[in-house]
């Protein structure tokens, strides 16, 4: 546990700080409270701290990681319950280095890595939000409790030592304004690299893949550096403004979620500031564009003489109602011929729209077939897609459709730092021994 | 009447189906197709030519055509006799003014028209415990209105996307 | 004979009215079981199963037909499940399946009008019920947010609370109609149990126009939906189980039910309380064949009722092309109707009746009339482009008074378990006779209000049946002349209760599903309280 020394000398502070009365609010600070609200939904923090049908920002929200289960906390100024103690500073380092009040770490599961290039200024706002902004609730959320040694929250100081980097965003003199503006949202607040960039086995970024797509574990998260065939500046800007594009690419899990919260509502110039920085990044060298499936002509004389394979079956009778036979689509139902998803490395977002179906908040939605279909079928009807309407190698089999109906695998984390305390102690144990023995 | 009815049409469906199976198993080999055309290919070039005539139109999708001969074959006694006298009816002007009209003398021609305009436009060949669908979506009647409506079951838009003027 | 499963609450039949009540009594904590006699099937089985049918205006073609749980079939002949023994034959249409008939329904979701409740003492016809409205309203508002019932508020039903679900966006076909008829008929939305929202775990519809025979994305509500969420609340379902026999003491009290499995082995299923649910022609079927020495008239039947007041909406239809293209077919098939003709103080003399406006794609129809018509060439496509923009299909559904002599009884033949069929005497009165009349002089003036052409009456003395049928069960406070009391509970059996459309007294002039799921959700309390006190 975290040292009791640390602890004592930090709560004292604490309740030193909390003795200062909180300026009294002005009305610079209506302006204040505002543009800390914009920040908040630019860095989406609803998606963690407000659970579906809770008070704003309570917490509760049950995040899956591969290690265990964390649950967000309640961000509302209450004292009791929330950060209602808070000072800015404090507020800062929980922020931007993923430090509680007590001095205990956060998991990044709360993306501190990148939240540590937000600028003083916008740190400044967004605690005003949270402490004048928002409704305080004095509600606990459940407490997270990871297996052992997860739960001993130093250990996240000596990830935090290997990987974060404390460095405040530095603009770039040689940039626009657009550009900086924009690699300022998206390093910092919009933390695109905490899913897009893959991670090593200890979990943290690999820099040298920036944005260059990564698993989370059920739904991927692609590649989103420029020079994708289908992908422009403008094309981006319209994704993340609506969730859907001109090329037919339709968000759907976290992303969708991601867009319906926050890019959805932020300015169209800071939505174009962030397509300009992304289409400026280094791109990987790119094989030759795929070529595209022209349209098919639908028809059911086979069909009806029991002629179509079981992939093909289960798609006309499970999904052709709305995605049509030939794929594509119809008056705002998507297509899926063509469709971004279909040129992913996997296919684990075609089984996994299968599986959990797509829900915006506003428009159509797209139900899961969770229940109605097996990993067989499930596998049969993502193969059947990727190849029909994408002409995509992937393949999906019904045992990787079974891990990602169970939400992803488990990481070997756990047991190797088991296994490495093991040796760990188990060498200390030989060392004493020996050491006993030359002794006597 | 009892329910053994049903069984027997539900068996004369799979029979049909299992036939009409072999024959979409052909189909979907290119090869194999050519053979079947050549082998048939005079009774099938008499049922485009009527089924032209008919329907009006030109340029049958070749999967269509042979899986609505084929049904119409099984499902109707003596079908090729048949199109052959309805070739000749139909060539003395059974029908003006897009109305057809057959006597007494040849209102089995006239059924049989019927019969080869419900395939074409319906997907249906045969009544009763004999009838077998062979198509839907890429039915005449259903092509004719694509353009406003979807065959029933599939979709026709986002939710509400039916409120405009067609 | 195996003599293994138990529970506290036996539910005979897995329609929309058992399965909520099933799931109701589950969710207070008890054991329930659900007994089904047909099979389980999925929905894109149905789907594939209508698309490849050869009789697309069959609703009932895309269901299994199972010989050991046989129902009435049409196509390609009628299957004769059903011995006629009246002078209107009584096309009944139910399916035997896990989720019942509702699977292939348009989920009209109607609240009775307050008078419905008691036409003898308003109008001297008909029968008062033995509770009224306001004693069901708080459970129609249950049903329908369990449901998602949306629709127009100008239905003449007060309601404590809005409904829980927009309506779905009426169609240019609707919109148009409605302001053609205006103002001498008032066309309004129909209260339909679908989705204009993403609910339950369900999408929001996308006009796939094929509500009858079944929904391809459950986007409204069905008997299927219920019965699943039937199971996820805990109650154990067991399909291919027909109940043949129903078991009592010598005191009454119903011990045990027993059912054939398909390949006809006995099982002895016993339990606390029992709940026939099993649709209003089956249940009365089942309580006739548990005649027994001390019961010989059937169970549930010390008053002769049981069978008797059989009640449906006849219906009488007429079709014509509108003068302008408005193309039915997009959304929808029964979005709209008119209700001003539901009541008033002509319901001494003649039937009321409601007007629906289906909004069904004509395609299939128009190209059949065209072909028969001889038409055939380029001018055939024009034609049936034509046609099917204008052709205008409405129906009615007419209140049928209760007669104990329109029945259901058992017939000489057997069924493939040896089980006696149904047999039914279904006669149409004078009171439906003028009604009738009434009705083709509105579709004549609304015909002539939209400029038709080609108008086409249904045959005069033919009606259709519209699958509203009641009355075989039904409720009242006086034995002598009703099956059940104001809770469903039997007269004569003390743990047995009936849900489902057949223990309604009268079938007033709406479909008759909410009503029936309100006062199922309405008899699961009482068994709930019942259970809690004995």
């Amino acid at each position: 546990m975290v040292r009791p020394l640390t602890m004592f000398f930090t709560r004292l502070a604490v309740a030193a700080l909390a003795a200062l009365p909180v300026a009294a609010l002005a009305a610079d600070d209506a302006a204040l409270v505002e543009r800390g609200r914009y920040l908040a939904v630019a860095g989406d923090c609803a998606a963690c701290h407000t659970a579906h049908g809770k008070a704003p920002f309570s917490g509760g929200v049950a995040i899956a990681s591969p290690l265990g289960t964390i649950y967000s906390t309640n961000i509302t100024p209450s004292a009791t319950h929330g950060i209602g103690a808070y000072t800015l500073e404090q507020f800062g380092r929980a922020l931007r280095a993923g430090v509680r009040a007590d001095g205990s770490h956060l998991y990044p599961a709360m993306p501190y890595t990148a939240y540590a290039k937000v600028t003083d200024a916008d740190t400044a706002a967004l605690y005003a939000y949270f402490m004048q902004g928002v409704q305080a609730v004095d509600t606990a959320p459940p407490a997270t409790s990871l297996p052992f040694p997860f739960n001993v929250r130093l250990s996240m100081g000596l990830w935090n030592g290997l990987f974060l980097d404390t460095r405040p965003f530095e603009p770039d003199p040689a940039r626009s304004a657009k550009w900086n503006r924009g690699a300022y949202l998206a390093q910092g607040l919009a933390h695109c690299t905490t899913c897009h960039t893959p991670r090593n086995f200890l979990m943290a970024e690999k820099p040298g893949l920036y944005l260059q797509g990564a698993s989370l574990g059920t739904w991927h998260a692609p590649d989103i550096t420029p020079g994708k065939p289908g992908w422009d500046k403008e094309t981006m800007a319209e994704y993340l403004r609506t969730g859907h594009a001109r090329n037919g690419a339709t968000a759907a899990g976290p992303m969708r979620e991601a867009i319906d919260l926050s890019f959805s509502k932020m300015t169209p110039q800071d939505i174009a500031a962030i397509a300009t920085y992304l289409d400026d990044l280094p791109a990987p060298p790119r094989a030759t564009a795929p070529v595209a499936v022209a349209k098919i002509a639908a028809g059911d004389v086979a069909e009806m003489a029991g002629g179509v394979g079981e992939g093909e079956r289960l798609y006309r009778n499970n999904c052709a109602a709305c995605h049509q036979v030939d794929g594509d689509g119809l008056r705002g139902l998507p297509a899926l011929r063509n469709h971004p998803m279909l040129r992913y490395p996997n296919a684990d977002n075609i089984s996994m729209a299968v599986l959990d179906g797509v829900w915006p908040e506003h428009g159509q939605d797209m139900p899961g077939f969770r229940e109605e279909l097996d990993d067989r079928e499930v596998a049969a009807i993502t193969n059947y897609v990727a190849t029909t309407f994408g002409r995509s190698t992937v393949v999906m089999s019904p045992e990787r459709v079974a891990v990602l109906r169970q939400g992803g695998e488990a990481s070997p984390l756990l047991l190797l730092a088991r296994v490495g305390m093991g040796l760990g102690v188990g060498v200390v144990c030989l060392l004493w021994w020996r050491r006993r023995r030359r002794v006597r | 009447m009892t329910p053994t009815v049903i069984g027997r049409r539900r068996a004369l469906r799979f029979v049909g189906a299992a036939m009409l199976s072999g024959v979409a198993g052909s189909l979907l080999s290119a090869t194999r197709t050519r053979t079947f055309a050549q082998a048939d290919g005079a009774a099938l070039a008499v049922f485009t030519q009527v089924s032209g005539v008919l329907t009006g139109k030109s340029g049958f999708d070749l999967a269509l055509a042979m899986g609505l001969y084929q049904a119409l074959r099984q499902t109707t006694p003596d079908f090729d006799a048949g199109l052959v006298a309805l070739k000749v009816s139909l060539a003395q002007g059974a029908g003006a003014d897009g109305v057809l009209a057959f006597d007494d003398e040849h209102k089995p021609q006239g059924a049989l028209a019927q019969a080869i305009l419900q395939a074409w436009y319906l997907g249906v060949a045969g009544k009763g415990a004999k009838a077998l669908c062979v198509a839907y979506i890429e039915t005449l009647s259903n092509r004719a209105v694509a353009a406003e409506l979807v065959p029933p079951s599939y979709s026709y838009g986002a939710c509400g996307s039916w409120q405009a003027r067609p | 004979m195996n003599n293994t499963l138990s529970a506290d609450i036996v539910v005979i039949g897995a329609g929309i009215c058992g399965a909520l009540l099933a799931r109701r009594l589950a969710l207070a904590g008890h054991s329930v079981l659900m007994l089904e006699s047909g099979p389980r099937v999925k929905r894109a089985e149905l789907v594939e199963r209508y698309r490849h049918s050869p009789f697309k205006s069959d609703f009932m073609a895309p269901y299994p037909y199972s010989e050991k749980a046989p129902h009435p079939t049409f196509t390609p002949e009628p299957n004769g499940y059903i011995e006629q023994a009246g002078p209107h034959p009584f096309a009944a249409q139910y399916i035997r399946m896990l989720g019942g008939t509702s699977w292939h329904w348009a989920a009209q979701m109607w609240r009775y009008l307050p008078s419905d409740f008691q036409t003898h003492t308003l109008y001297g016809v008909g029968k008062d019920w033995p509770l009224g409205y306001d004693e069901l309203e708080p459970y129609y508002y249950e049903a329908e947010a369990i449901t998602g019932v949306g629709g127009s508020p100008d239905t003449g039903s007060p309601r404590a609370k809005p409904f829980p679900m927009e309506r779905v966006p009426a169609s240019w076909f609707q919109q148009r109609v409605t302001e053609r008829l205006a103002p001498q008929f008032k066309v309004i939305d129909d209260c339909t149990a679908r989705n204009s929202r993403s609910f339950d775990g369900r999408p929001v519809c996308c006009g796939n126009n094929n509500c009858m025979p079944v929904c391809p994305i459950d986007a409204q509500y069905h008997g299927g939906i219920a019965a699943a969420s039937a199971e996820q609340a805990g109650v154990q379902v067991v399909c291919e189980a027909v109940v043949y026999r129903i078991e009592h003491d010598a005191q009454g009290r119903i011990t045990a039910v027993h059912y054939y499995d398909w390949n006809k082995t006995s099982h002895r299923v016993t339990g606390k309380t029992f709940v026939l649910a099993a649709n209003a022609i089956e249940s009365a079927r089942l309580l006739l064949m548990s005649a027994s020495s001390a019961y010989p008239t059937g169970l549930a039947n010390r008053s002769d009722m049981v069978g008797r007041n059989l009640c449906d909406h006849p219906a009488i239809g007429v079709t014509f092309d509108m003068d302008e293209p408005v193309w039915p077919g997009r959304g929808p098939v029964s979005p709209c109707s008119i209700g001003q003709f539901r009541d008033g103080g002509f319901r001494s003399e003649h039937a009321p009746f409601r007007i629906d406006i289906s909004n069904a794609s004509q395609v299939a129809a128009v190209t059949k009339e065209l072909i028969g018509e001889g038409v055939y060439g380029v001018k055939l496509e024009g034609a049936i482009r034509d046609r099917a923009s204008r052709r205008v299909s409405i129906k009615n559904a007419l209140e049928q008074l209760p007669d104990p002599d329109n029945r259901v009884t058992l017939g000489a033949g057997k069924d493939a378990l040896g089980l006696p069929v149904p047999r039914i005497f279904w006669n149409i009165d004078d009171y439906v006779l003028k009604g009738t009349e009434q009705t083709r002089r509105r579709y004549d003036e609304i015909a002539a209000q939209l400029g038709a052409t080609n108008i086409k009456h249904s045959k005069p003395g033919k009606f259709g049946n519209r699958q509203h049928i009641t009355g075989t069960l039904s409720m009242g406070a006086d034995p002598a002349n009703s099956v059940t009391d104001p809770f469903g509970r039997a007269h004569d059996h003390p743990n047995l209760y009936m849900a489902g459309t057949g223990v309604m007294p009268t079938v007033g002039t709406v479909n008759v599903t909410l009503t029936a799921v309100a006062l199922a959700l309405r008899t699961a309390d009482r068994i709930a309280q019942e259970l809690s006190h004995g």
